[in-house]
Formats: structure tokens, sequence, C-alpha cells
């Protein structure tokens, strides 16, 4: 029997074999160029939780507690979470806008308040369209500021913080059926420090005044003078939404009624007081569902 | 004697044995990638708006057009709810001890207000932050200057 060498049994099992060996680094390559193709798709690790956050409704002393809430009103179902965690909103879902009317040195009863309060909120509801982007949170808390200054300038600062020490709160209206006179000037009927203000004041007896001032919160000016609008439009940054309406003369102590609605109400950004229905004009309405747009989101 | 196997036998057993070296080195390489993920997030995720906060702060700020901002009061807050953060000329930062920023809120002021609006040279607004855990400073900022206020104190 003969004997191979060395060399020839190498030459000889790669004759057997070497097929096999070939086949095998054909394969390792095309799963190395498949994996090129075939990358896996990035795995994102959610943040953890803050420890800080919790859902919830808000805890309040017995005798703070809302005593009734609007018709309106869209109650969020408690959640009982053990540990504090934040349940974000699904993306489907409209964000929660909480509203909080306080009495304001308001010397008739708690009914009355309610339904001065709830006579100004559908006027703004209904005009300005808020509920296509928030489920709104309306509460009217029995205990209020009873010895405001009304003629204070401080005033909207003073609701601001009672709300914000007592009712957590997306936004705080004062309403009062007294005399608002911001340094004494008795025919102010209400007022606000303007955008992103968290509070505004407004006499009930004057039911557009709430929306009027909501309208300055949402970035909308004043049509009723033309002084007004035109230091609004150079201090609101982008200017005034709302143009100042061009059949008013432009001058000092003229009271310009503002631009109507389609339908023929009076304009909720000019002045309060006038006969007839008061509503959010076209202009308006457009600038407060981009700016509601623009505020819902959710991150 | 043919000792070896025949073409067809090693061009089968090439594409197993092949298929399994291929899945073995994608699952490595899988494993790889995987252990390369953070485990966690080191900056703060900032709270979501619309929802109410456990713990947070009220701060009234008292903004001029020309000098630096001042603090004149911090209060906490047992919840607080927060808007949307949007651009604006100045902000609200919490910092934490080394100085990072870990939560912004932009905001405005107006220094024109009341009805009709009347001018004023300095305006005090309320100003909303959550109470964040590693929170050590409140920073104000506008373009007339910043203030710093210490939280450690309260």
């Amino acid at each position: 029997m003969k004997r191979f060498s060395d060399q020839e049994q190498v030459a000889c099992w790669l004759c057997d074999y070497g097929g096999l060996l070939l086949g095998m680094l054909l394969m390792v390559g095309l799963a190395l160029l498949l994996r090129g193709w075939l990358q896996p798709m990035p795995i994102t690790v959610p943040p953890p939780p803050m420890p800080t956050m919790i859902p919830s409704t808000p805890v309040l002393p017995t005798e703070l507690l809302p005593t009734r809430q609007s018709t309106l009103v869209t109650i969020a179902s408690p959640q009982i979470s053990p540990t504090p965690v934040s349940t974000p909103t699904p993306s489907s879902a409209k964000p929660e806008m909480v509203v909080v009317f306080i009495r304001l040195n308001w010397s008739g009863s708690q009914a009355e308040f309610e339904q001065a309060a709830q006579e100004h909120l559908n006027l703004f509801l209904s005009e300005s369209q808020l509920e296509q982007y928030f489920a709104v949170v309306v509460q009217m808390p029995s205990v209020g500021l009873e010895d405001a200054d009304l003629s204070s300038e401080n005033l909207v600062n003073d609701v601001a913080s009672f709300g914000l020490l007592n009712y957590p709160a997306d936004y705080y209206i004062g309403l009062t059926d007294g005399d608002v006179a911001l340094d004494g000037q008795r025919d102010v009927t209400g007022w606000t420090l303007g955008p992103n203000s968290i509070a505004v004041v407004a006499e009930a007896s004057y039911l557009s005044v709430t929306a009027h001032e909501l309208g300055h919160v949402f970035g909308l000016c004043d049509e009723y003078s033309y002084s007004a609008w035109l230091s609004q439009n150079q201090t609101f940054i982008g200017g005034c939404p709302n143009p100042y309406p061009s059949d008013c003369q432009k001058e000092v102590g003229i009271i310009c009624s503002g631009q109507p609605t389609l339908n023929g109400k009076n304009s909720i950004m000019g002045p309060s007081g006038l006969d007839g229905d008061y509503g959010f004009n076209q202009v308006c309405r457009q600038s407060l569902a981009e700016r509601f747009a623009l505020l819902s989101r959710q991150e | 004697m043919k000792s070896g196997l025949s073409i067809g036998s090693q061009s089968f057993l090439a594409m197993l044995v092949g298929l399994l070296l291929g899945v073995l080195l994608r699952l490595s390489i899988l494993a790889v990638d995987q252990t390369q993920i953070p485990t966690q997030v080191l900056t703060p995720t900032p709270p979501p708006p619309h929802q109410t906060l456990e713990g947070g702060w009220k701060v009234v700020v008292s903004v001029s057009h020309t000098t630096a901002p001042e603090i004149v009061s911090v209060q906490r807050l047992e919840q607080v709810r927060l808007l949307p953060s949007t651009s604006a000329t100045n902000r609200a930062q919490l910092l934490n001890a080394q100085g990072q920023v870990i939560f912004e809120q932009g905001f405005e002021t107006v220094f024109y207000y009341g009805e009709p609006p009347t001018y004023h040279e300095v305006v005090e607004q309320i100003i909303r932050l959550p109470d964040l855990e590693g929170a050590a400073k409140i920073r104000i900022l506008t373009p007339g200057g910043e203030v710093e206020y210490d939280l450690v104190e309260q």
C-alpha cells in the first residue's frame, strides 16, 4: 500500500473536501453581506419615569373644594397609583386644560357666582372653539379672595397667587360683582397682563369681559382703541394677529366698536357694554385656533 | 477506494454549515449591539405639560426693560400644572448642583398692560416651575441680565 506524503495528504483532503470548505466560506461571506442589508432596527430605551410626577386630581382642603362642576366640565377619572409615575395622555386624546374661577370680593351667593361664571365661560368656549383642542375642566370653588383691592395694579397677580397656592390649574379667572378700577379708572371692566398671563380679572355684569381678557392671554389685541392696538402691536411677540378695524378712525379718544363677526355680532375684542350679542370675528377665531393648536401639543 | 464526499453532498453540507455559521455570527453581532444601548438616561426628561405634577415653585419675578431681573419671592407649591414652553424672550431655568440646566421654560413680558394698556417700566410676573429632583437653583434670564436663586435655602 502506497503511503502518501504530507503534501499529498493535504492535496487529497482538499480534493475530497475542498468544495465543502469553499461553500462554507461563501456562505459566511454571504451572511456578512446580508448583515449590511438587514441591520436590526435601533432599539430605543424609554426614559425612566420622573420620580416627582404623579397625575392626580387636585388635593384641596375640604373647605376649599369646588362645590360644583360646570355642566361643560370634562372630569378626568381619578387615577390611583401606588408609585409616583407619569401617565402620558394618549396622543389621540385631547389634553386637559384646567380653568378655575376665583371669587373676587364676591358679595352674592355661591349659586349666583357659579351662574355668572358659567355664562362667561360659555361665551368664551362657544366663540373660541377651545374644546376642539382641549378637554376643559372648570372649577368654581366657594372660597376665594374676599378682601382684594380691586383698584390695585397687582390684582391679576393676587388672583394668580391665590389660585396657584390653592387650586392647581392652567388659568385663573378672578370674577367679581364689584367694580374693577385699575389705577382708579372705574370704566375698566377687566384686565390682564397680556399674552401668556395665567390670570385675568373681570366684572361679572359684563358678559364679554372674560372672553375679551382671555383673548389677550391667547395673543389677541384690542379693537376699541387705535392707541391700545398700536402699543400691543409693537409689544406683543409677532404683533397683533387681528387688525385694527379699517373703518375706525385712528385718533386718540375715539372708541371703535371693533370688527363685527360675519353674522353681525359685536367683536369680543371691542368694547364691553354694547347692545347685542358678542363673538370672536373671523380673524380672531383663526388666530385662537392656531394658538390652541400650539398649546395643545403634548411634549 | 474513494474516501471523499460527492460534490452534491459537499454542496449540501457547505450550505448547511455556512447557514449555521451565518446565524451564529448574526446573533453574536446583535448581542454586542444591545450591550451598547445605554440603560439609563442621565439627562432628566422635562415633565410633560397638561398634567398636574406633585411639587412646584411659584416664582415672582420683577422684570425691567433695562436692568437685570429680580426674584421677589419663591414659594413651594404642593401641586403645579405647566403649559408647553414656547420660544420666548425670557427664560426661567432650573439648575442642578453642577450648574447644568435640567429644566427650562420660556416666558414673555409685556410692558403695556391694563385696559387700555399703559406702559410700565417694571412688571412683576408669576412663573411656575416644577419641583424636580436635583434642582438646586432657579435662574431667570432676560435681555436685561440674569439672576439666580438658591433653592437649597428653601
